[in-house]
């Protein structure tokens, strides 16, 4: 394995940097994971101390509601950015098993342009979104609104660093040299 | 325009584009094409996610993950055993049940073939069942778990149409047994041709005490939910965050069997499927909200009125489109785009929206089972290492019966609203 790597230093110094780019993805996913967590379990005991205090006490805060809901809205959008990550999205996958290697790779890579295209929009417009509710209060929680809309963006600028991951992958699947490369510098760590 | 929309749809689908955000990048072509601002995009997304109601989904999601995670589904499988076990093809009958109870747990179809299946497959394999019947009744089973409430398709098409998701879950119960009974009827007419297997060993009255103590923590989970929500004590909403927190104080403090570290990844893997279902409401809502400002459910209406004003004609025109859409897409999927595009039809011909509800979940429940993409199919056949081929074959009489019951809820109207009606919803 020594001689083509002295051949293609720059395949080499592409390979580091993807792998580098995945190192940083797998620390945000990791704090993806605790938000991920955290909010599951406040959605959960928010609706608990909300029936709570229905029936025992005879009082609601009118902000519990608005705390599920856009705890729920983040948590939405940061799972589905981490769906990426460990592939929990539904998708048709006929024609990859169908089709030759290399003619699915052209398919799905225009493919997932395209997807960066919309995550970009989901960004942009979010941004815009975000920005102009700056002054507009919520009703329960009386925090702008802000704060909920701004999940639109994060979520789709997350979700676009993992669909990137993926595309560097498929990317060095398909070209054998980067392919062996990546190996190798798998087997030394 | 509107045809483009649609065919984009399904050809960046097959690009291997997630099907959430495929709607969401042929919409974006309809946006540029004319010229509308961004933060349409956001703002729809962002609307389509954000109801009180909506906030069930996580939850039931998280209940029948810890539910799952506690380990209960082997007391449930035992309890089965009671009823079933000694007929012969026992253990078949026993899938089926369990999956039925399973169903009032959780609300998708996929964690109960996962978790029924892997541990009925190999038992029953074990005890000289043929693996391809073993995987079909697992996989066709847990078809049910959509169907008998709670149900995640049933809180968004309530939330999407405002019929009361209380009145969807008891209408539900009618075509669920049915589902079930219909496929145990399939095992009894394989059992007598093909012989199959029975457990010899007698239960004792003793073993059947301690086997029901344990199941009663599992079975108290579906009077929960259903409880709260008929008897008016809780909102769906609410139901389903005491059913979560009831599962996780049997797991962590009774059972304990879920041990902090396994809580965390409960927390977490629900938290991804929430996130994996509910992008599908966000980007949904702006590509039916294209499909309403184009009067495309209009258009169908007057397309299909045009042909014909019979009624038992189009409902079985409308049963064979949602069959072959739940063929290629996803439940939840197939739910968001084609409700807004047949229910002003339905409603014209006079079909009641809860009974449409119930046809459209029962035919998109159908595709779990059906190759090439159901999901229950996928997760059946790679726990018992077959082929899809070999799989499918073995589901066929159990599809068709499956069909059969589809046509009873489809045509009796009242055998669906019996109960929603006798407890007053409707």
């Amino acid at each position: 394995m020594e001689a083509p790597r002295r051949r293609i230093p720059l395949l080499e110094r592409i390979v580091r940097l993807k792998n580098w780019y995945q190192r940083f993805v797998n620390y945000l996913d990791g704090i993806i994971r605790v938000v991920l967590w955290v909010g599951i379990s406040l959605i959960m005991f928010a609706v608990v101390f909300h029936v709570v205090g229905r029936y025992f006490f005879g009082k609601t805060y009118m902000g519990t509601m608005e705390l599920v809901r856009y705890t729920m809205i983040w948590v939405s959008l940061l799972g589905a950015s981490a769906a990426f990550g460990s592939e929990e999205h539904v998708g048709i996958k006929v024609l990859q098993l169908a089709l030759p290697k290399r003619r699915w790779f052209w398919i799905s890579m225009s493919g997932n342009l395209l997807l960066c295209v919309f995550l970009v929009a989901m960004i942009i417009g979010g941004v815009e979104i975000s920005l102009r509710n700056w002054h507009q209060i919520s009703l329960g929680m009386q925090i702008p609104m802000f704060y909920p809309y701004l999940a639109v963006p994060i979520g789709a600028l997350l979700m676009l660093l993992y669909v990137l991951v993926n595309i560097l992958n498929s990317i060095i699947s398909i070209i054998p040299s980067l392919q062996r490369l990546s190996n190798t510098q798998r087997d030394k760590k | 325009m509107i045809y483009l929309l649609f065919i984009l749809f399904i050809l960046f689908a097959f690009c291997g584009i997630p099907i959430a955000y495929a709607l969401g990048v042929s919409s974006l072509v309809y946006i540029f094409y004319k010229g509308i601002s961004l933060v349409l995009v956001a703002q729809k997304m962002f609307t389509g996610m954000d109801a009180f109601l909506l906030t069930a989904i996580p939850l039931f999601i998280l209940a029948g993950n810890l539910m799952n995670a506690s380990g209960l589904t082997e007391e449930l499988i035992e309890f089965s055993k009671i009823f079933v076990g000694r007929i012969r093809g026992g253990l078949a009958y026993v899938n089926v049940i369990v999956s039925m109870i399973f169903a009032g747990m959780t609300g998708a179809g996929v964690s109960d073939t996962a978790a029924v299946g892997s541990i009925l497959i190999p038992g029953m394999v074990k005890d000289g069942y043929k693996r391809d019947f073993t995987t079909a009744v697992t996989v066709i089973s847990s078809t049910i778990g959509p169907v008998i409430p709670p149900s995640i398709p049933f809180v968004i098409y309530g939330a999407m149409t405002g019929i009361s998701i209380g009145a969807l879950f008891l209408a539900g119960f009618v075509p669920g047994i049915l589902l079930g009974v219909s496929q145990m009827a399939v095992v009894l007419a394989t059992s007598k041709r093909e012989k199959l297997p029975r457990i010899e060993k007698k239960i004792s009255f003793d073993e059947m005490v301690i086997v029901t103590k344990n199941a009663v923590l599992a079975l108290m989970m579906p009077v929960i939910i259903l409880g709260g929500i008929i008897g008016g004590f809780a909102t769906p909403t609410e139901a389903a965050g005491i059913a979560a927190f009831y599962a996780f104080i049997i797991g962590v403090f009774v059972r304990r069997t879920v041990t902090p570290k396994v809580l965390k990844s409960v927390l977490i893997k629900s938290g991804i499927t929430t996130g994996a279902v509910m992008i599908l409401l966000g980007t949904a809502a702006i590509f039916s909200f294209i499909l309403t400002t184009e009067m495309f459910p209009q258009m169908v209406a007057t397309a299909v009125l045009s042909l014909t004003h019979n009624k038992i004609v189009i409902l079985l025109l409308i049963n064979a489109v949602l069959l072959v859409i739940g063929m290629f897409l996803d439940v939840v999927p197939a739910l968001l785009v084609m409700t807004p595009v047949f229910l002003p039809l339905m409603k014209m011909v006079g079909v009641h929206p809860l009974h449409y509800g119930v046809i459209c979940v029962l035919n998109l429940v159908i595709g779990l089972a059906t190759p090439p993409v159901g999901m229950c199919l996928f997760v059946g056949a790679n726990i018992s290492k077959l082929s899809i081929e070999e799989v499918s074959k073995a589901l066929i009489p159990f599809l068709v019966a499956v069909i059969g019951v589809l046509v009873i809820v489809t045509y009796w109207e009242r055998a669906i609203l019996w109960i929603p009606k006798l407890f007053g919803m409707l």
